[in-house]
Order: C-alpha cells, then sequence, then structure tokens
C-alpha cells in the first residue's frame, strides 16, 4: 500500500513537471564556451570531459524528477536505457555518471564553479548562473 | 594463489591517506534458471567447466553475483576491485578485476593489474546481465578460453568529425582456466598482446579487435597424457608420427590470434547487434574458430524488448596427420574436432523496474558432422538481472 502511494506521488510529480515547465541547463556566468545539445548530451553520456572551448568540464545532475526530463529530451534514453548505459561503464572503470544533488546545491554548486555543467527546472533559474540553452 | 590475489587487491582498494578519498560500492547480480529441452547437456560459457545445464531445471550454471570497489585516490587516480562469485564454481568468489587507473588527459586512461582482456564487443561486461539485450552474450561466438590478465591496458578517446573512436592497447599474462569441455584446469602460461578499434556514429557503432598469443603454453591432465602418448607411439614405432604432428601436438611451444568484427546499429526501436569472431592456431592441433551471430531486437515500448539470433559456426578442422595408431588418432580427431553448428535462439527482456530487468530465451541448435550435445543441445532460460 506504501509503496503503490509512493509511486502515486511519484507519478504526480513526474507528470506535473512535464507539464509545467522546461529544462534549463545552466553553467557558471563565466563560462563563455558555445555550447550546443551534441556537446550537452556528450558531457552528460561521459563521452567529452572538456567544453567546446578546452575548458575541463563537470556535469552534474539532479536528484528528482527534472533528471528523467532531462535524459529524455538531451540524452534521449529512458531511466533503464540510461542504467545499463553507465553500468557498461562502470564496471569497466571508463567513466562514473555524474552526482546527483538538489536544486538547491545544484544552483551553489554551478555558481561557484566555473567548470561545472549542470541543468535545472526553468522557474528555479536564478541570476547567480547563466542559462545556455532551454528544452 | 587466488587468496593472494584478493588480498593485494583488498590492499589496492584501501587508500593510503584517510583523507578526501571518494569510495564507492556497486553492484550487479544475475539469478538465471535453465534446462535443456532434449535430455542432452549444455555448458553455457567457454570458462566454467561445471556450470551445466541439462534436463533438470538448474540455478546454478551461469547465476552470479558481482560487487565492484572503487577508491577515488586523486581526481586522476583510481583503484579498482570486482569480485564475482559464481553458482558454477560453488559460488567461490573470483577477482576478474583488480587495477590502478591513471587518466593522463581528458583522451587517455592507463590501467594497470588484474584486468580482463577485451577480446569480444562485450568482453568488458560480459558478467553485467543487466547491461546486455540477452540473458548471456552468444556462447558460440564467445570462445577464447582464457580472459583473466595481469598487465596493461591504455584507453584512448578521440573525435575526428562526427565519428567518435576508442582505441585500446593491452597485454599481459593469462590466467589460469577450467576447460569446459573436459572441466580440468588449464595450466597456462600464455603472454598475449592486443589491441582493438571502435568507431562510432551516431546510430552505428564497429569494432574491431586482434590479439595475439606471443608465447603459449598448456598443460592439463589429459593434454599432457596425450602428448606422452603421441612421444610414447613415435619411440616405440619410428617414423609412425609426422614430425609436424608432434610439434603441433605440443602444448608448450604454440601460437594462437584471436580477430573478432562487431557491429551495432541502433534505429531507436529497431537494432541490430553482429559478430564474427576467429580463434586460430596456426601451430597446434585444435579446430580453426569462425563463429559468427546476429541478433535484431525491437523496442515494444520502452520496457519489452524481445529479439531473435541467428548463429553459425564454420570451423575448419586443425592440421591432422593420421599416426595408423587407432587411439591416438581417435584422440587427434576430437581435440581438432570442428563445429558446423546453425543454431537460432528467441528470447525478450522486460524492464521491471529501473535496476532490475527480466528474461526468457529459447535456442535451438543443429549440426551436420557433430553429435557432441554443445553443438546440437536445445535449452531454455529464464533470468533476472540487478544493479544496486
Amino acid at each position: 500500500m506504501k509503496k503503490l502511494q509512493l509511486s502515486l506521488l511519484l507519478m504526480t510529480a513526474i507528470f506535473s513537471t512535464m507539464a509545467l515547465s522546461e529544462v534549463a541547463v545552466i553553467v557558471h556566468p563565466s563560462n563563455g564556451a558555445s555550447i550546443g545539445k551534441a556537446d550537452i548530451s556528450a558531457l552528460f553520456l561521459g563521452k567529452k570531459k572538456a567544453f567546446p572551448d578546452g575548458n575541463s568540464a563537470v556535469p552534474i545532475v539532479l536528484n528528482d524528477a527534472t533528471t528523467d526530463e532531462f535524459n529524455s529530451k538531451l540524452l534521449g534514453k529512458s531511466a533503464s536505457q540510461l542504467k545499463s548505459y553507465w553500468s557498461k561503464l562502470v564496471f569497466t572503470g571508463k567513466a562514473n555518471p555524474p552526482k546527483a544533488v538538489s536544486a538547491d546545491d545544484m544552483i551553489q554548486l554551478i555558481k561557484s564553479n566555473p567548470n561545472m555543467i549542470g541543468f535545472i527546472d526553468g522557474s528555479k533559474v536564478t541570476t547567480d548562473v547563466k542559462v545556455v540553452s532551454q528544452h | 594463489m587466488k587468496k593472494n590475489i584478493l588480498l593485494a587487491a583488498i590492499i589496492a582498494a584501501t587508500p593510503l591517506t584517510s583523507q578526501a578519498v571518494d569510495y564507492s560500492v556497486k553492484g550487479y547480480a544475475s539469478l538465471i534458471g535453465g534446462m535443456t529441452t532434449d535430455s542432452r547437456d549444455f555448458r553455457p560459457h567457454i570458462k566454467y567447466g561445471d556450470g551445466v545445464y541439462d534436463e533438470s531445471f538448474d540455478f546454478s550454471p551461469e547465476s552470479r553475483v558481482g560487487l565492484q570497489f572503487t577508491a577515488q585516490i586523486t581526481d586522476k587516480l583510481s583503484a579498482t576491485a570486482q569480485v564475482i562469485s559464481r553458482g558454477a564454481l560453488d559460488w567461490e568468489p573470483e577477482l576478474p578485476w583488480a587495477y590502478l587507473s591513471y587518466q593522463i588527459n581528458d583522451n587517455l586512461q592507463v590501467k594497470a593489474g588484474r584486468l580482463k582482456a577485451p577480446y569480444y564487443m562485450f568482453s568488458d561486461y560480459q558478467d553485467v546481465g543487466y547491461a546486455l539485450p540477452w540473458i548471456s552474450a552468444p556462447r558460440n561466438a564467445y570462445i577464447v578460453p582464457g580472459d583473466y590478465m595481469e598487465g596493461v591496458n591504455v584507453t584512448a578517446n578521440f573525435s575526428t568529425g562526427a565519428i567518435d573512436h576508442t582505441i585500446e592497447v593491452f597485454g599481459g599474462a593469462l590466467d589460469d582456466t577450467r576447460n569446459s569441455e573436459t572441466k580440468q584446469e588449464i595450466d597456462m602460461n600464455v603472454d598475449a598482446v592486443g589491441i582493438s578499434w571502435t568507431p562510432s556514429y551516431d546510430w552505428l557503432t564497429m569494432r574491431f579487435s586482434y590479439t595475439e598469443a606471443v608465447t603459449l603454453e598448456m598443460h592439463s591432465p589429459d593434454l599432457d597424457a596425450f602428448n606422452g602418448g603421441l612421444a610414447g607411439f613415435e619411440a616405440a614405432v619410428p617414423g609412425s608420427v609426422d614430425p609436424k604432428m608432434l610439434r603441433r601436438a605440443a602444448t608448450d611451444d604454440g601460437k594462437s590470434s584471436f580477430s573478432g568484427i562487431g557491429l551495432k546499429a541502433d534505429f531507436e526501436k529497431l537494432f541490430i547487434i553482429a559478430e564474427l569472431n576467429q580463434l586460430e592456431w596456426p601451430v597446434g592441433i585444435f579446430a580453426h574458430q569462425k563463429r559468427f551471430y546476429a541478433t535484431a531486437g525491437y523496442r515494444v515500448t520502452e520496457k519489452f524488448t524481445p529479439y531473435v539470433t541467428f548463429m553459425k559456426n564454420d570451423d575448419t578442422p586443425g592440421g591432422i596427420i593420421p599416426t595408423g595408431n587407432p587411439a591416438l588418432d581417435a584422440g587427434l580427431a576430437g581435440l581438432s574436432a570442428p563445429s558446423d553448428t546453425t543454431a537460432w535462439a528467441i528470447g525478450g527482456r522486460y524492464d521491471l523496474m529501473s535496476n532490475v530487468a527480466i528474461k526468457a530465451e529459447y535456442q535451438s541448435q543443429s549440426s551436420d558432422i557433430s553429435i557432441n550435445s554443445e553443438d546440437v543441445a536445445d535449452t531454455f532460460r529464464v533470468g533476472v538481472d540487478i544493479l544496486f
């Protein structure tokens, strides 16, 4: 019963996020690199470790449902596909998935680290970070 | 010996300083049950002789659990150990991976220690059932008897235009293994070097791999007895055994090479996977194995992915020159027996949760020349793959 309630809650959360908002990809305000959708996808899939301007990049993701939206819109992968993708890299020591943080920590981390790239629900963007693109 | 390696791995995974080291423990498990549907025996893996499906449903041949410990020592240096326990080996832990990894720059990584030789397209995560579309990678094409190695692997990642490349160069000494057909421990002294190149473009990934055993020495009770028999017969009846035959049957001056071509094509819903793998023995009596499979899968929904697989073996016999001694000639023929098996399989994967997948597969084999149950057995298997 508890599980049912929890999954209902989760589904409501997912659907409400999907219905209401966009995902904003964000970086430090000083980051001047021109970052396209293909670059974002490559960075968050561990295929590239640097921004197009050569500075090293550290992607971080959210520990809420916005991440699922990001994954399907920008990476084109479902949660299972992405889990499978990362397990291949993790168990062979090739790469580790991005760390997951809360929405509050996301803003804090991005505004204080010029090398980080993350994303957030469009409604939570502040002037402390630079929006690369909205999806 | 095995225990010492395990201890070394634990020490290797223990950081030198206690502060600022980032640990992680991750794991996977596969519970797989199966049986043959024609009262024959089937060994689902080239390496684990004790894991055999027969006509009674059994969970032990392929079920396994793996745990990986990683310590990120600095942002460039990490230590990793992976322990696997398999039902086929009475759950006695094995250590396929225990290595230090150094990220030289964004494109170049060096690993040293105990590693798995990356022969095939799915070598690296062959045991991580969750990452595979099937219950297991097609057995007919995964043919090299030894793949645990003490050595070095250098991996380079780079792009040319829209094509991403991965090049791996590796070398090391292969570990002892247990032959699946005879169940005997094979004492190996094999040094191998290899290279693989994996270009990928959007929907298409190719993989080319080549490995050569530069020294190859193998001993098992059966092989040694057989070689003793050949030498003994030549001593008793001089001139009966062709000198080439004596040299080929000798297992302390062997040569062997593996080459593989792999393809993955992913069209969102439809995907195709194919591999052509060859194991050759330029000196030696074993059959040259040429093995092919192709899988086509279709993502019917986000969770349900059925597939069909076609498999074909096209071996050529090892170079046998008869000795005139019936027992020895039968032994030679057995050791060099080729397989011409044609097989197909139908199966599917259902993603129950984001870290749990259930699978089922039926495989049917036939052969015109072989009665070896490995080549003709039909099997049915079901499984659950978990990541944790």
